[in-house]
């Protein structure tokens, strides 16, 4: 038993709820308060959250990066081929599933960006 | 009235939050501070702003600024009196001599740009010694107060001329320890890392 071990149950219970939550925000974000941006910040708390607990570099940074990379081509793409597509702007059924797609790419951005910000600063950044 | 108390406790923490002495006690008024404001928010029915504001400021902000605090240099000390199943605040009221004496040290640290972090506790000395995570331990038998502190670290040389200046009535001698190999060093603290360079 170490003296984490408090902070590290109550953490490891939380886990799935606030993953939940987070998801929640994202995918209802179209029609309630809410949106990939805060949805994406709550999971990043989560990541963050874990650093605390158990202070570990194991997250590959690299990868990470390239993930957030090709979120945001898709992010750029998509959005360019509905406007350059006339026949997809007037079916009415793929408003709906667009804007969750769009928001679902957001908030996965904004999650693994903030994550890889306080990662980097707490291992590689010197004081 | 649920705004007025909302505005007034806002105001409250922020100073609270500016003239805390303890790092990590601002942190946590700021951290208040902006749950409260996110409550303001939805109050003012913007849900949107506010759950950005709770999960960012509250959230976020805390766990970077703790993130920080860790990287900080923290000067740990240990008050033991083994007299008394437990220790009370009494120790460290700011009216006693020997509280003035912790207030002190307490100074000390914070003018060197250290944080302080104070923990009384009824333990024997070894058990404290043997978890080896304090630069500075001040044990009290009776009437006479002692310090432990590493004989390498020049910070306790000036805060034994300091204290033997101003507190000669209250019976405190210090005590050298060597070079301990027992140490734990979990973080890359600042005052341990000193010593080595």
């Amino acid at each position: 038993m170490s003296e984490r071990s408090i902070v590290s149950t109550i953490t490891g219970l939380l886990y799935p709820f606030v993953v939940l939550f987070g998801v929640y925000i994202i995918v209802n974000g179209h029609d309630s308060p809410g949106g990939g941006f805060q949805g994406g910040a709550i999971l990043a708390a989560m990541f963050i959250g874990r650093y605390i607990v158990d202070p570990t570099n194991d997250l590959a940074i690299g990868r990470a990066v390239l993930v957030e990379k090709a979120i945001f081509a898709a992010i750029v793409v998509i959005p360019a081929a509905l406007v350059l597509s006339l026949a997809a702007q007037q079916t009415v059924w793929l408003r709906e599933p667009y804007l969750i797609a769009m928001n679902l790419l957001i908030g996965f951005k904004v999650a693994i960006g903030l994550t890889i910000l306080v990662f980097r600063y707490a291992f590689y950044e010197d004081s | 009235m649920v705004e007025a108390t909302i505005f007034v406790s806002l105001a409250v923490l922020a100073v609270l939050a500016i003239e805390s002495r303890v790092l990590r006690l601002s942190v946590i008024y700021l951290g208040i501070f902006s749950l409260l404001i996110s409550f303001l928010y939805l109050y003012y029915n913007a849900p949107d702003v506010a759950i950005a504001e709770a999960v960012m400021a509250s959230g976020l902000t805390t766990l970077l600024f703790l993130t920080a605090l860790k990287r900080y240099r923290v000067y740990r000390i240990c008050f033991t009196n083994e007299a008394f199943q437990t220790v009370t605040d009494r120790y460290i009221v700011e009216g006693t001599r020997r509280g003035a004496l912790l207030h002190e040290i307490e100074q000390f640290c914070i003018a060197r740009e250290l944080e302080p972090q104070i923990v009384c506790t009824p333990e024997s000395l070894d058990a404290v010694s043997r978890r080896g995570r304090y630069d500075l331990i001040i044990r009290q038998e009776g009437d006479e107060l002692r310090i432990y502190g590493d004989g390498q670290n020049y910070l306790v040389d000036e805060l034994e001329v300091l204290l033997i200046l101003h507190y000669h009535d209250l019976n405190v001698r210090f005590v050298r320890t060597g070079e301990s190999s027992d140490r734990v060093d979990e973080s890359a603290d600042g005052t341990t890392g000193e010593q080595a360079s």
